[in-house]
């Protein structure tokens, strides 16, 4: 990957060298994806040891979306977020409808714990998934129809409800599914 | 020999054809403008029907009511349904595509009705179909041709079309027509 980035007479990055770099990272990326799916057939038949218990496990943050950079869309939640501009738990439980007790337990958390410093750094990257689900408020009426959107069995989701699925820790696949349909992706 | 292994033999000797067609996409107004200029070949990466995460491709239906139906499935009746929309043609010139309306090609890759309706928003692991298109994104094929979901739930009969990044080499083409000759953009 030998793409370097020449500075404009501005002394800004050039954008098609940008372009071209972001071109290179994903086709990087597809290839990875290619190898990382022989690798799970081969694990598929492997037997692996019990998962980590959730507080010691490291969560990845949510993939980017290709919304991130729609003001429009990411000010659908900014009232989640605190002064300091981190997402706070207090808040996201608030908009989900569900006790501080209980969005603790998904994040594998104590309640003390999040009650103390609800916007914790640590806490930013799973509650990042939560923000990417909260962006639907964009094309809901108000905060009760997004819950109820939430509380709602979705054919998509083989029937499943929103709010299960993020209980179960489907974050990355309900963040997916909002981002999708946000931008009318096929289905 | 894996299920990937297979798909890799099966496409290496399935029927292909060629494809020269207007597609067409609709998408919500407010994300395909957010970043100034339209990408109206913006590949983000995330999985779909017919790619796992981090394949480039593109999607289009072969009309414009099965691009509202693919569009709208989603919503139902909530209000997003009624946001402001952007329809979008391309004109497309690709010599190798996988047709999965064609019984012999489904037969060929050993897919049944299941595979092409599976529920891929919720799979551990990449359904059939994602795996398929995960192969022929190598750039074997330029695209893959397959019922739309979202027409067979409504009670109607429509087709999408996958088109991947690097399947697409000239003279082949991919081009977002505009109100003159010149394409607003393009493959290659």
């Amino acid at each position: 990957m030998g793409t370097a980035l020449t500075k404009t007479s501005k002394g800004g990055v050039d954008v098609t060298d940008l372009m071209h770099l972001r071109d290179t990272l994903l086709d990087e990326r597809q290839r990875m994806t290619l190898v990382l799916a022989q690798i799970e057939k081969v694990l598929s038949g492997v037997k692996v040891p019990e998962s980590e218990p959730m507080d010691t496990v490291k969560l990845a943050p949510a993939r980017t979306s290709p919304l991130d950079k729609a003001k429009t869309v990411t000010s659908a939640t900014a009232d989640l977020r605190e002064g300091n501009g981190n997402l706070s738990a207090v808040r996201v439980a608030k908009l989900y409808g569900v006790s501080l007790s209980q969005l603790a337990e998904w994040l594998g958390r104590t309640k003390q714990a999040m009650s103390k410093t609800p916007d914790a750094d640590s806490l930013q990257d799973a509650l990042g998934y939560f923000e990417r689900v909260a962006r639907l408020r964009l094309i809901t009426k108000d905060d009760g129809e997004f819950r109820k959107w939430l509380r709602t069995p979705h054919e998509l989701l083989d029937n499943a409800r929103p709010l299960e699925l993020m209980a179960k820790g489907e974050w990355q696949a309900m963040a997916d599914y909002v981002d999708d349909m946000l931008t009318g992706a096929p289905t | 020999m894996t299920e990937l292994e297979a798909i890799e033999s099966a496409l290496r000797a399935a029927p292909v054809r060629s494809l020269k067609a207007t597609l067409v996409r609709c998408v919500a107004l407010l994300p395909l403008t957010a970043g100034g200029v339209p990408d109206f070949l913006f590949t983000s990466g995330q999985a779909n029907r017919y790619n796992p995460a981090g394949v480039r491709c593109v999607y289009f239906s072969e009309d414009e009511a099965t691009a509202r139906l693919e569009y709208a499935r989603r919503f139902g009746t909530s209000r997003g349904a009624h946001q402001p929309l952007g329809t979008y043609f391309a004109e497309v010139n690709l010599t190798k595509v996988v047709d999965l309306g064609d019984p012999a090609t489904r037969d060929a890759f050993k897919l049944k009705p299941k595979d092409l309706a599976a529920t891929w928003q919720l799979a551990k692991r990449p359904t059939r179909t994602q795996l398929l298109g995960l192969v022929a994104s190598q750039g074997t094929v330029a695209a893959i041709r397959f019922p739309s979901d979202a027409a067979r739930a409504a009670g109607a009969r429509g087709f999408n079309v996958v088109i991947f990044r690097a399947g697409v080499q000239a003279p082949d083409h991919v081009e977002i027509l505009g109100p003159t000759k010149k394409p607003l953009q393009k493959w290659p």
